[in-house]
């Protein structure tokens, strides 16, 4: 083994502690950036969904809700690991660090493979804005836009997760090459702000998405 | 991005002693600035993702003809872009309040109320947004609300120039060219924000909507304020970017050149905007010729005065008096350091235990004051 890996103290900074406190207050920054980001589309989609109420809960009817669902267990599991992973990292058990980091990367995969099976069974019964659109009941290009914003948010929340499996990666080999103690293990905590946040969006896609469909089925 | 580092280097790595309080007004509007790019870029980022698939896609986000509804793309655009103004003209504020203490040697008045009104503004930036759309159909009543908050923001304004002018009053001014910049931004600024209330009262902006005098109104704050606000702070720190002076003469002339141009290119959109004349026109009828052609005239100047930094800096970067690490005898860490700095800025970080802006503490250093008096 190579010795215990220590603090790498950027010559910016006078402290460790500083040093963690600066990161640490740029990434809530950043997610705060995240948050308008995401702001921007449930506005949009709240304003259109008040203006027309029923097509929006008609095109609801049609999500998959039970693979929704359990997908949501899913990555709330994922956020659970993670924070194992943080809590090993801080007790100074890396090898648990490693197998936790894998098991979050892998629940994460299993998400977006369920994700990218509803995507598929969209398809398939023609609710594909552009590229394969049927709909013949009242209010159809409401239902479309309906559509257009599931995919839009989902979209852009399954490109978060891909990077998130990306960040967790890097985390995962460095953590490999031992660049990690109770000591120091600022990325990792960081990394794990950046998952969390995501899962959060989803919880929100989901209830805004899935739930107010139920009542038209 | 910027936004993030700016925050968190603001928050955590100020140098020893170095209090809130007890920051450059400059760190304060860069504080402001910084809160907008976090909050309001998102925003932008997300409309031009949502327009750009509803291009490329063909379906309906904000296109009527789709289902979509264009006003809501005019709220998402203006709630950016409305605070984006206050991401250009905080940093000018910033670097005058930098200037005219420099070159008053007084304290600049006011500091508390100076730094929170930076806050102010761009907290009521953010409130704002409304006043672009008076015409685009909105409710009478978010017409008011956004009219009224508009007014709002003419306070922490106008708190700015009246204590900008106070650090003025009773200062021993010297009349260098950044000087020239900062009061002439003052002036400047002054009647671009006195116009803007002209826009934020909703009669007068019924009839003034898209016409020169919004125009002239946005460049008197932007080009007449930030701009030159910008030029003032290029000469300022010149010599510490450089390690050169510039050629003080030709740059006053720059100076005074920038402001008659600027004047007169904009001065005369003001009454063509109040007689009718419409923006985005090329054609104008014969009574507006006199004053088109002043214009005109004045943006000649105005480009000549542009052009002359832009040679004579060059010039003075290869042959300029070698600078001192202290040209204006200025207060503030930066001028505590050689010109240009070194890759570590200092050699050892300096711990700040005194005000900012204590340019009575700095007339003692240089042995300014008659200390024998009964």
């Amino acid at each position: 083994m190579s010795e215990p890996a220590t603090l790498e103290l950027r010559e910016q900074f006078a402290t460790p502690e500083q040093q963690r406190e600066t990161a640490s207050i740029g990434m809530w920054v950043f997610l705060i950036t995240e948050v308008m980001l995401f702001g921007g589309l449930f506005t949009a989609f709240t304003v259109y969904r008040l203006s027309h109420p029923m097509a929006f809960d008609a095109g609801s009817a049609h999500m998959e809700f039970l693979l929704g669902g359990i997908n949501t267990a899913v990555l709330i599991c994922s956020s659970y690991t993670m924070a194992l992973a943080i809590h090993s990292a801080a007790t100074g058990k890396e090898q648990r660090v490693v197998l936790f980091l894998l098991a979050t990367m892998v629940i994460g995969a299993v998400f977006l493979g369920i994700k990218f099976t509803e995507y598929y069974l969209h398809f398939q019964d023609h609710k594909a804005p552009a590229l394969w659109f049927d709909y013949s009941g009242p209010q159809a290009p409401y239902v479309q836009m309906f559509f257009v914003f599931y995919f839009l948010m989902t979209g852009l929340h399954a490109l978060h997760m891909t990077v998130g499996i990306g960040i967790l990666s890097v985390l995962l080999f460095r953590t490999l090459l031992g660049s990690f103690s109770a000591e120091y293990y600022t990325p990792l905590e960081l990394g794990g702000l950046y998952w969390h946040f995501i899962d959060i969006v989803w919880v929100f896609l989901y209830a805004i998405f899935y739930i107010p469909g139920l009542h038209v089925r | 991005m910027t936004g993030v580092n700016f925050i968190a280097t603001i928050h955590r790595m100020r140098a020893p002693g170095l209090t809130w309080f007890r920051l450059p007004i400059f760190i304060w509007s860069m504080y402001a600035t910084s809160l907008i790019f976090v909050l309001a870029t998102p925003v932008l980022a997300i409309t031009l993702l949502m327009i750009a698939v509803e291009r490329i896609a063909q379906v309906g986000i904000f296109d009527p003809a789709l289902g979509g509804d264009p006003v809501l793309f005019q709220h998402m655009f203006w709630f950016y872009s409305h605070p984006a103004v206050y991401i250009m003209v905080l940093p000018a504020m910033a670097v005058v309040s930098e200037i005219i203490p420099a070159f008053a040697r007084k304290p600049l008045f006011g500091y508390k109320a100076v730094a929170f009104s930076s806050m102010g503004i761009a907290v009521l930036g953010f409130l704002v947004w409304g006043h672009h759309m008076f015409v685009a159909g909105t409710s009478i009543y978010s017409a008011m609300a956004f009219s009224l908050l508009s007014y709002f923001v003419a306070i922490p304004s106008a708190i700015k120039v009246f204590n900008w002018t106070a650090t003025i009053y009773k200062g021993s001014v010297s009349w260098d060219t950044p000087m020239l910049y900062a009061i002439g931004f003052v002036g400047l600024f002054t009647i671009g924000g006195m116009t803007g209330l002209f826009l934020a009262a909703l009669g007068l902006d019924v009839h003034v909507t898209d016409t020169y005098f919004v125009i002239a109104h946005f460049h008197y704050i932007m080009v007449g304020g930030t701009v030159m606000a910008y030029l003032g702070g290029v000469h300022y720190w010149w010599p510490k970017i450089s390690g050169r002076m510039y050629p003080e003469g030709i740059a006053k002339l720059s100076a005074l050149t920038v402001f008659l141009g600027f004047n007169l290119t904009f001065f005369p959109q003001f009454v063509l905007g109040y007689l009718g004349m419409p923006r985005r026109y090329a054609a104008y009828p014969e009574e507006f010729q006199m004053l088109n052609v002043l214009s005109t005239a004045g943006a000649s100047i105005l480009g000549f005065g542009y052009v002359m930094p832009l040679f004579y800096l060059l010039w003075s970067w290869k042959y300029g008096k070698e600078a001192e690490p202290n040209p204006w005898r200025a207060t503030g860490l930066e001028w505590k350091t050689p010109s240009p700095p070194p890759k570590h800025n200092f050699e050892v970080t300096p711990t700040v235990n005194y005000r900012p802006y204590d340019y009575e503490a700095m007339r003692e250093e240089l042995g300014l004051v008659r200390t024998s008096h009964s």
